[in-house]
């Protein structure tokens, strides 16, 4: 069985599958033990945006010295670090670099370690601030976050357009709610440009949003876990890379797979398939 | 996803225009993707920009600066006693998508803005690159940043810089951890060795006198059992000696019973009180063996011990004291091993390290290409390149450096048009380009353009942008730049009804004429053109000023000031209540700058001006024409404000503000005549004095050319063989200048003195003939010529113009940029010594000159014209001016 290339048949977000493609997709999907087989259209919008992260990493040598130095003074300034530790003019750079990690304070020209200087002196490492660029991607309307992972699209103007307050929003809920639907808990922050940046730096914060109405083909597998798949243009899918795994968090963005369960009245499609519900996903079921 | 380097990679190749519109449209929110154009990755859109505008092209890809580009970022601290020019150069330079041209003379602050705007930068987080032609231009600019914090240079060394090895390199810094860090870390381990060993050496101490403690607590106690007992047996020995009646019986009664009695009790206490006075002083003993072995033990303490009190809890309190000192000593000792122990590896990553957190790294132009990190294509780019001395890098030099930045901030001298941009089909001055005999050196005429200096003037010319210039004796207003590429392709169309009146039309890209020119007949003058203009096309257009604007009101008018000056101004009225107030250079205003500026612009309250109606009128028509990427600095900070006007007299650069920073507030004020002209042969002689008696054209000849076997016999044999084989000298100049010289040195001239020389051969005949006068033995006098002085001044200075020709015109200086480049060299008093019937002779000569092209030529003629008129009391500054009578044969 064989199917056809570009939109159709492989194609459930342009046009309703037939039941060879069903077919096929149920047996690329086999290994998953899927209990429910829904295809139809998400509509996504991405953000590339600026947000601050803290990642462990290893306390720098030059660093420690100097703060291990700086801690053991009871008055610390650059010219007594620098007749204790002789570092000569280097000296000046590393505590500004700590200065910026929040790892010493300055009070006019007294230099003390910060709590999380002492604590990143004592462990060997501390959480470096950093800005990145990530993307986030959200389901609209909703909006819903979700940890997608297939490389958008072009973009479809015809879809809603995600805003900034959107991740600012995901930052704030908690630990728990990030765990379960993975959105990523190391993000402190937003950065957003300011007038007052160099222009490389303000361009590190402008954000890029990039929607879609995306095909998909959706599995809740036999351990009650929603698996997304972007069937590529051939039709095929690849089953070990799916575009979304969300193990039991899928319900609130998935209402219509929530609540569809039980369903069994449809449209025949052919191949014994059968189509059931309407909107963006439809399941299918097999009438074997 | 981690998309930065991509993110970065975009940025990059996006060209400065979009950048810029990016960056403004999208504060908050996002940007939507299919904005963003389809870029090559890797295309360095930046550079392709520079090339185009090195080109005469790219105009039109300028976008203006944003509207608030004057107000410098919160965070960045710009030092407050900058001039108004100056803030604004700092602040284009960290506002410019692209590039900015700053340009200045010396002594207008140059170096001050570079450090500036590398302290600004660093401040916000940028990577900047500074490049000179020089190294002492970059160390000059080093040490006004020395005590910045927040900047860390790393100065790149070129090979053929011999100077000593300035301390912010990388093989300086390393050296100085290898050798002095080390020393030092070995110093520091040695030392809390030793502390650690005299303090476990303390332990027993502090153990003996715990001991010690204990042992007089006994004794103590022991005393003080003895002195109860002493106090008993005087107690008995009271009752014995009782004088009491009842005593008295008593006694007597035990006398009558028992014979010897009281002999025996008596004899009895005798013997206890020796028994107690023997313990009292045995006691006594044992306390001062024990105070000597306390004292002998608390000597052995360390001396930021204080010895306790002998008592056990006080010797337990020092010792709990002691074990703190003990165990911040093991502390210390544990830290410096562990600095010592690391210092190898750590020396080791330091070059790498200091490589990749500079945040200005500093180098010459071959510095930079020769370097194995900084010159390599990989090293990641610098927010901005500060060219430094742009008027002395080519234009290859000057790709090379820039496509290692994002932005560019050129910062330069005005030079007439360089040696090398002659173009090689004209014809050849006078003289032949390089047949004179000062020239020794500089590019030949084979030299690509691109490897001469000289682009920097180019690129002012380019991008400054007068609106109002002559052309071909015709008053032009241009309303947008035209480069010179698109200049062939303008129409040109007559006014329907004034047809003396010429349009200038520009196909813009997108096929629509915009009106690029309007020129005016030669008989229209300013005032009437721009008036004409504003009533006829309603355009004003006004460049933008390099200070804030500055706003007065009073009953009659509300005025906006662009630019201070102490000149007269022009009014022009433009009608409905709106007068434009334009001042105007004395000379050409060098570097290409047209001779008029807007100093103000004046709304009349009769005609219904207020403030909120001026405010707009100005936002409509100010700064809203040109690419606004050059900057001038006019104001003078070395000198003295009355030496600062004439030399800026002498040199056609009429325009600079009145009142300087405070610095300048240092100059001595008792000096009448700053500048002195020290004339050879004396004016009365030669007929240059001024009036009628300006009948000799010519000068002394008293000038020697070397080369020349007659001309070099001139000069006497002992002075003769320590000069060189070629060049011009002056002997009976130089005599006269050595004259002048001892007395400024016997009337205490303020020191440091400098003496330039426009010729090397006459240099060393000055040096020559200064070591032959015992009076200036050990006076602070320095002889050399000008580029020796390039970034340093002097308090006196003397310059010898050297030239003394019977007849014919002749230029001043080995090199175009000398006599600008010496007369800005002094602070205080400037003193010339020349030929005034040579000067008046050049000052007659108009036009290209021995290697001299038309600019420099008219530059000079300039000079030599301006000074004339000081030697004939016509000077604008005349009272500040002085001629003296040189000594002649």
């Amino acid at each position: 069985m064989t199917a056809a290339a570009g939109r159709g048949v492989g194609d459930p977000g342009h046009r309703k599958p037939d039941g060879r493609a069903l077919s096929r997709w149920r047996g690329q999907l086999d290994s998953l033990q899927p209990r429910q087989l829904w295809v139809g259209t998400l509509e996504l919008s991405h953000l590339d945006a600026a947000v601050r992260v803290s990642r462990a990493g290893p306390l720098d040598p030059f660093h420690r010295h100097l703060l291990a130095a700086t801690l053991t003074m009871p008055a610390a300034t650059p010219a007594a670090l620098d007749a204790c530790l002789g570092m000569g003019p280097p000296a000046g750079l590393w505590l500004d670099e700590l200065r910026a990690a929040d790892l010493v304070r300055f009070e006019g020209d007294r230099i003390t370690v910060t709590p999380l200087g002492e604590r990143a002196l004592a462990a060997g490492t501390y959480p470096h601030p950093t800005t990145e660029r990530r993307r986030f991607t959200f389901l609209v309307p909703g909006p819903h976050y979700l940890p997608w992972l297939a490389p958008p699209g072009p973009h479809d103007p015809s879809v809603e357009v995600a805003a900034i307050d959107w991740i600012a929003e995901c930052v704030t809920r908690p630990a728990e709610w990030k765990r379960r639907t993975g959105f990523p808990e190391d993000v402190e922050a937003v950065e957003l440009p300011a007038a007052d940046l160099a222009p490389a730096a303000a361009w590190r914060r402008i954000s890029v949003a990039r929607s879609e109405r995306v095909p998909v083909v959706v599995a809740v597998t036999a351990a009650g876990a929603l698996d997304a798949f972007v069937p590529y243009a051939a039709g095929g899918l690849h089953a070990g890379a799916p575009a979304l795994r969300m193990a039991d968090s899928w319900r609130e963005p998935f209402r219509e797979i929530a609540a569809a369960e039980g369903s069994s009245a449809g449209e025949d499609v052919g191949d014994g398939w059968r189509l059931i519900g309407g909107g963006r996903l439809r399941r299918a079921v097999d009438m074997e | 996803v981690r998309a930065g380097d991509a993110w970065d990679a975009l940025f990059d190749a996006l060209p400065p225009a979009l950048r810029r519109e990016f960056l403004d449209n999208t504060p908050a929110g996002p940007l939507i993707a299919d904005r963003l154009p389809a870029v090559t990755s890797g295309t360095d859109a930046g550079r392709q920009l520079l090339t185009r505008l090195l080109a005469g092209q790219g105009l039109d890809e300028l976008v203006p600066l944003p509207p608030d580009w004057q107000d410098p970022p919160a965070q960045t601290g710009a030092s407050p006693d900058l001039d108004p020019q100056q803030r604004a150069a700092v602040a284009a330079a960290l506002r410019t998508p692209d590039l900015i041209l700053v340009q200045g003379e010396p002594g207008t602050g140059k170096s001050r803005v570079a450090a500036e705007v590398i302290s600004s930068a660093a401040a916000r987080g940028e990577r900047v690159l500074l490049v000179a032609a020089s190294a002492a231009a970059l160390d000059r600019t080093l040490e006004l940043l020395a005590d910045r914090s927040g900047v860390h240079p790393l100065r790149l060394v070129g090979r053929s810089e011999t100077n000593a090895e300035p301390r912010w390199t990388l093989a300086a810094q390393t050296r100085h951890w290898r050798e002095t860090t080390d020393a030092h870390a070995r110093a520091r381990l040695e030392a809390a060795r030793a502390r650690c060993g005299r303090r476990a050496a303390e332990a027993p101490v502090f153990d003996r006198l715990a001991d010690l403690a204990e042992q007089q607590q006994r004794l103590g106690l022991r005393r003080t059992e003895l002195s109860d007992k002493i106090g008993r047996e005087e107690k008995l020995r009271d009752e014995a000696t009782s004088r009491s009646f009842l005593g008295a019986v008593s006694n007597f009664v035990s006398n009558l019973l028992s014979p010897g009695r009281a002999a025996r009790l008596a004899a009895e206490a005798e013997r206890r009180q020796a028994a107690l006075a023997d313990e009292t002083a045995a006691l006594e003993r044992e306390a001062s063996v024990l105070a000597d072995k306390w004292r002998q033990a608390c000597q052995e303490l360390a001396t930021d011990v204080s010895p306790p009190e002998c008592l056990p809890a006080a010797v337990a309190a020092a010792i709990s004291e002691w074990q703190g000192r003990r165990d911040a000593d093991d502390g210390e000792f544990a830290a410096a091993k562990a600095w010592a122990d690391a210092l190898p590896a750590l020396s080791e990553q330091l070059p790498t390290r200091l490589t990749q957190s500079a945040n200005l790294v500093v180098a010459t132009p071959a510095a930079l290409t020769a370097d194995p990190y900084f010159g390599a294509t990989a090293c990641p780019p610098f927010d901005l390149l500060l060219l430094e001395e742009a008027h002395e890098v080519c234009g290859a030099e000057f790709l090379a450096a820039a496509r290692r930045a994002r932005r560019w901030a050129l910062i330069g001298e005005p030079t007439p048009e360089p040696i090398g941009s002659y173009r090689p089909d004209g014809p050849s001055p006078p003289g032949g380009r390089f047949g004179s005999p000062l020239r020794q050196g500089g590019p030949g005429p084979s030299t690509p353009t691109s490897l001469r200096p000289g682009f920097f003037q180019r690129l002012w010319r380019h991008l400054h942008w007068d609106a109002w210039v002559r052309d071909g004796g015709r008053l032009v207003c241009r309303l947008r730049p035209v480069s010179t590429s698109q200049r062939s392709s303008l129409a040109c169309e007559p006014l329907a009804d004034r047809p003396e009146v010429e349009l200038r039309i520009q196909s813009a890209p997108d096929g629509m004429p915009q009106l690029a020119e309007v020129a005016f007949p030669p008989d229209i003058g300013l005032p009437a053109a721009k008036a004409f203009l504003f009533r006829e096309l309603g355009e004003a257009p006004i460049p933008a000023p390099c200070a804030a604007l500055r706003w007065d009101d009073s009953s009659e008018v509300v005025r906006c000031t662009l630019f201070e000056t102490d000149g007269v101004a022009h009014r022009a009225d433009l009608g409905g209540g709106v007068c434009e107030l334009v001042g105007q250079r004395t000379g050409e205003g060098g570097g290409g700058t047209a001779p008029w500026f807007t100093t103000a612009l004046e709304f009349s309250r009769a005609a219904g001006w207020d403030r909120p109606k001026a405010d707009a009128w100005v936002r409509q028509h100010v700064g809203r024409h040109g690419p606004a990427r050059t900057i001038r600095l006019d104001t003078p900070h070395r000198m003295a404000p009355a030496l600062a006007r004439i030399v800026a007299d002498l040199l056609g650069n009429g325009v600079h503000s009145s009142g300087g920073p405070a610095r300048t507030a240092a100059i001595t004020p008792d000096i009448a005549a700053p500048v002195e002209f020290v004339a050879v042969p004396p004016t009365e002689r030669n007929g240059h004095g001024g009036g009628s008696h300006a009948h000799r054209r010519g000068g002394a000849g008293y000038e020697i050319d070397l080369a020349d076997s007659r001309h070099r016999a001139l000069l006497p044999p002992d002075l003769r063989d320590g000069m060189p084989a070629r060049g011009v000298v002056n002997l009976v100049e130089a005599r006269a200048l050595v004259e002048r010289l001892e007395k400024l040195v016997a009337e205490r001239a303020p020191v440091p003195v400098g003496v330039l020389a426009l010729t090397a051969a006459q240099a060393t005949l000055i040096r020559q003939l200064v070591a032959r006068v015992p009076a200036l033995a050990g006076a602070d006098v320095t002889v050399t010529v000008p580029p020796a002085l390039r970034q340093r001044e002097v308090q006196t200075l003397v310059v010898s113009l050297t030239r003394s020709h019977v007849n014919r015109a002749v230029f001043y200086g080995e090199d175009p940029t000398w006599l600008p480049l010496a007369l800005a060299r002094g602070r205080e008093r400037l003193i010339l010594v020349g030929d005034p019937g040579t000067l008046a002779r050049r000052a007659q000569w108009d036009g290209p000159l021995d290697h001299l092209d038309a600019a420099a030529a008219r530059r000079e003629r300039e000079f030599a014209d301006h000074l004339v008129g000081y030697l004939q009391g016509r000077g604008r500054h005349a009272r500040a001016f002085r001629v003296l009578a040189g000594a002649c044969p």
